[in-house]
């Protein structure tokens, strides 16, 4: 039986070595999971991302969630979505601790400010992405502007939890 | 130059009112957001400056930089950001879990009674169609912090070489990206002339 810290050390080392967000980490949870460790099958791991991106929340701990749970129950679940979430939780508390003095020192204000555009590109790369692996047909790419046109002309007065569901009833109509 | 100053704390000062709100605020996101944490940004940023006005814009946005070249889950590493700003280290705790709870919830539902929910294909239609709002949401966040971008030759040039390499060179680690982004900022300070420094040297 695999143990509880194994568990969470497998989630740990991924959650502390991840750049990128959740998506970044199923490549690498597939070669540790599937392929180093054998604890998952290729067509499971499959299914388990297939489930993470349709379910609410970040895909990383919907997917951390399912593996513990697959391999050790409830228990085991907790486990590795606390292994996930715990690395981030602590740089990022060390982070903020010290971020006062982010924007007051030179050379960390100017590496902030270099990565920027970068942060652009990088969020610009994860909308094509995301459209390219989720939406099916041609005219899902016009609806999508059309909504984007919507937040942009109606701002605030537009609730955005509503537009999603809007989209969604609309796939449920139009795609076949 | 006076050094601009972004990153704003009320840590030690939240009420427990304000951190219960910082649970719920980023439990009702994680709750209804599907599509992983960029689908989130939009909502955070709606909530957090445009709603409670806890966040200018370039202090979310600096959150989010960070957030992002940071290891771990995005909208992890936005919780805890934010939760610590504006409520402390209770406050940080509180807002992980909001945003978790519901990712390990729907999670061990799934599991324990629709093992077959994936191959609906209501289910699939109806997640098809989220996406194109989601792609919308995150084109918005995408449009508006290019606005603000302070566009120089310098930061177009990082931004379309960024694009770039994510387009067509595969498998590379935006860690990379960031480290070059990061450096090319540096470089550009060490180069730039330092008022106070030379002023004192004057006198």
């Amino acid at each position: 039986m695999i143990s509880f810290l194994a568990l969470f050390g497998v989630f740990f080392k991924i959650g502390m070595f991840t750049f990128g967000g959740g998506q970044a980490m199923i490549p690498l949870l597939q070669k540790d999971l599937v392929v180093n460790l054998a604890w998952v099958p290729m067509k499971e791991f499959l299914d388990f991302v297939a489930i993470s991106e349709i379910t609410p929340g970040p895909v990383a701990i919907n997917m951390a969630t399912f593996v513990g749970y697959k391999l050790r129950g409830l228990t085991g679940a907790l486990v590795t979505s606390l292994g996930v979430i715990l690395p981030s939780f602590i740089i990022i508390l060390i982070i903020a601790t010290v971020a006062h003095t982010f924007r007051t020192n030179r050379w960390v204000s100017a590496f902030l400010d270099g990565l920027k555009p970068v942060v652009l590109a990088l969020l610009t790369y994860a909308v094509f992405t995301i459209a390219k692996g989720g939406i099916p047909a041609w005219w899902g790419y016009i609806a999508s502007l059309g909504i984007l046109l919507l937040i942009l002309k109606y701002g605030k007065k537009l609730n955005l939890f509503l537009v999603l569901l809007a989209a969604g009833g609309l796939g449920l109509l139009m795609f076949r | 130059m006076e050094p601009k100053k972004l990153i704003t704390y009320t840590a030690g000062h939240a009420s427990v009112r304000k951190q219960l709100l910082l649970f719920w605020i980023f439990f009702i996101i994680g709750t209804f957001t599907i599509g992983g944490g960029y689908a989130m940004i939009l909502m955070m940023k709606r909530y957090l400056v445009e709603q409670y006005h806890w966040l200018k814009d370039e202090e979310f946005y600096d959150m989010l930089a960070i957030s992002q070249v940071t290891p771990g889950p995005i909208a992890v590493n936005m919780a805890t950001f934010v939760g610590y700003t504006q409520g402390g280290v209770l406050g940080s705790v509180l807002a992980t879990l909001g945003v978790s709870i519901p990712a390990v919830a729907v999670i061990i539902v799934i599991a324990l009674f629709f093992p077959d929910f994936k191959d609906n294909v209501w289910v699939q239609r109806f997640f098809a169609g989220v996406i194109v709002g989601v792609v919308a949401q995150i084109a918005t966040i995408v449009l508006d912090l290019g606005k603000r971008q302070k566009w120089t030759i310098v930061s177009a040039v990082v931004c379309a070489a960024a694009l770039g390499i994510l387009f067509f060179v595969h498998q590379v680690s935006p860690i990379w990206l960031i480290l070059g982004g990061g450096l090319v900022g540096i470089t550009i300070e060490v180069f730039k002339p330092h008022k106070p420094a030379a002023a004192k040297r004057a006198s």
